[in-house]
């Protein structure tokens, strides 16, 4: 399709910070993004938000008719966390590039796996995820900037608004989860795993006492929740304490592994670092006096 | 420590938006009116709201602003409210570990600000924060919920600084010629400085049609009628056999037709 009227002059514009003269100058259409936790997953959604700057929109900068990277720069990427249902049709967890083709009493919405590169001569449909249609509604007050919004949230819907000018678009979004929902409340309620191991673990721990059990606890602690970090810094503990260094090593790597890219990193970091320096240094120690 | 994953009630929502120089972030939780009375009722009038739910809403900026009126310098605040039937205070404050209105001290304000609530467009179910009406330095922060919108002026003074940064690489023969164009273009200020940006990005990209489209715009706005439209022209050639061919060839026209009138 051809009419991308400014895009190249809002691609180039957009790149605002020039390496070699590190000059930040305003973005005529800056980016911005949006991560919105939604039921049982999030939404994510990254675009570029052009300003109406006394021109018309809809009709003129943005024909009817035409697809729309619904925004300007790069196109506009909505992620979702988990499988929903997003203007009627099923669509998989994972990133996919908006389209729209605006129309004056009606819009199509189209969700593509495409990396948004419009080809000159038409819209690739095998890539599509949805299409749908929208008749848009009225937006009272002139929307200057160009918005997505997602609101009217509730534990298993929520809406997709796009606006601009005096143009609303609502896209409905619905997560087909609560039989998941209920499926996992049960599992949980009724799952003897879900005793407090961790809890024993740690008190026959600290407080020095039946360590075999102890090692005995955490392993199960570990096998409801594998990816706790803590839990796998206890075991590394645990296994210190009993003498076995190859495995408090390994359970001290684990927590640390896991334990990047939470708040906890640097913490866990430092604590699996010393517990694992600890070893090493009686490791020499017993090779010095051998 | 299990993992059962419930749909929140106030969901979290993190918003990031690039505005002039800087970037602006805004952290909070989302409560729904749920068949509530929410101002007056729910959230009382009178006494301090944390702006959401949950923990407090923090606003983070990566530089200096003046937001409402007061320079608030780079940095994480918490944002805190008094809703009012008539008047609203809005407060920022460096408590961001905060939950609710708990642990809120007097002394860590760094600005406090009265705004008069608007009728909303339509009623918000959802608590909602939006930053709109996005110029080159300024924005507003809008809070929405029920039939409330408080608009908070935002205010980014970098001109003479962006001025300053120009001069200084202006003769660097790797200057973001176009991009200095455009912006001088768009703000309507230093035209002359915008010619000659626009003339040496022309210099480095000659067959560029849609630098050549900024160049009628500039020329226009000098008031060279013939310069515009031999740029616009040249755009047009240039455009020819692109994907933006039909796209420049109107604008082009359009903007002839203009000097024409």
């Amino acid at each position: 399709m051809k009419h991308f009227f400014l895009s190249v002059l809002f691609i180039v514009s957009a790149i605002v910070v020039n390496a070699q003269s590190q000059l930040k100058l305003p973005p005529l259409s800056p980016n911005a993004k949006i991560s919105q936790d939604f039921s049982t997953s999030s939404i994510d959604i990254s675009y570029s938000r052009p300003s109406m700057r006394g021109r018309k929109i809809f009709g003129d900068i943005i024909p009817y008719g035409k697809p729309w990277r619904t925004g300007a720069n790069a196109p506009t990427k909505i992620k979702i966390g988990e499988e929903m249902e997003i203007g009627g049709q099923k669509v998989k967890a994972g990133e996919y590039t908006l389209y729209t083709v605006p129309g004056r009493s009606e819009w199509e919405v189209i969700l593509t796996t495409g990396n948004g590169a419009l080809p000159a001569d038409g819209y690739p449909r095998d890539l599509d995820v949805a299409r749908f249609n929208i008749k848009p509604s009225y937006f009272e007050g002139d929307c200057q900037t160009f918005t997505m919004l997602i609101t009217d949230i509730t534990f298993t819907s929520c809406k997709l608004e796009i606006v601009w000018e005096r143009t609303k678009v609502v896209i409905p979004i619905v997560a087909r989860n609560a039989e998941h929902i209920e499926e996992n409340i049960d599992k949980t309620l009724n799952h003897p795993a879900q005793l407090p191991y961790f809890q024993a673990a740690s008190y026959y721990f600290e407080s020095d006492r039946k360590l075999d059990l102890a090692n005995t606890y955490v392993d199960k602690a570990i096998e409801q929740d594998p990816k706790a970090f803590y839990i796998w810094y206890l075991k590394a503990r645990i296994e210190k304490k009993l003498g076995n260094n190859e495995e408090a090593v390994a359970a001290a790597k684990k927590s640390m592994e896991l334990a990047k890219g939470t708040p906890n990193e640097g913490e866990y970091m430092h604590n699996n670092g010393k517990l694992i320096e600890e070893i090493n240094r009686t490791k020499q120690r017993r090779q010095v006096n051998d | 420590m299990t993992d059962l994953k419930l749909p929140a009630l106030s969901p979290n929502t993190k918003i990031t938006q690039d505005f002039s120089t800087t970037q602006i972030e805004v952290l909070y939780s989302r409560p729904s009116i749920r068949g509530r009375k929410i101002f007056g009722d729910v959230v009382p009038y009178g006494k301090i709201w944390r702006t959401g739910a949950n923990a407090v809403t923090r606003i983070k900026t990566s530089e200096d602003l003046e937001i409402a009126g007061h320079e608030v310098k780079a940095g994480e605040y918490a944002l805190y409210t008094i809703p009012g039937e008539h008047s609203w205070e809005v407060i920022l404050n460096t408590g961001i570990g905060n939950w609710g209105t708990g642990g809120y001290s007097h002394e860590g304000d760094v600005a406090r600000f009265n705004v008069t609530p608007q009728q909303a467009a339509h009623p918000y179910k959802v608590f909602t924060i939006d930053i709109t009406d996005i110029t080159f330095n300024t924005c507003s922060i809008e809070l929405m919920w029920e039939n409330v919108k408080i608009v908070i002026p935002v205010h980014a003074h970098n001109e003479a600084h962006i001025n300053e940064n120009v001069d200084r690489v202006f003769n660097d023969d790797k200057a973001p010629y176009y991009q200095i164009a455009t912006y001088y273009l768009e703000k309507n200020q230093h035209t002359d400085r915008a010619k000659a940006a626009i003339d040496k990005a022309l210099a480095l990209q000659p067959t560029a049609f849609y630098m050549w489209h900024t160049k009628a715009k500039i020329e226009k706005l000098l008031g060279s009628k013939y310069e515009a439209i031999a740029a616009a022209n040249r755009s047009t050639t240039l455009a020819a056999g692109t994907p933006y061919e039909e796209a420049y060839k109107r604008q082009n026209e359009l903007l002839i037709a203009d000097l024409d009138s």
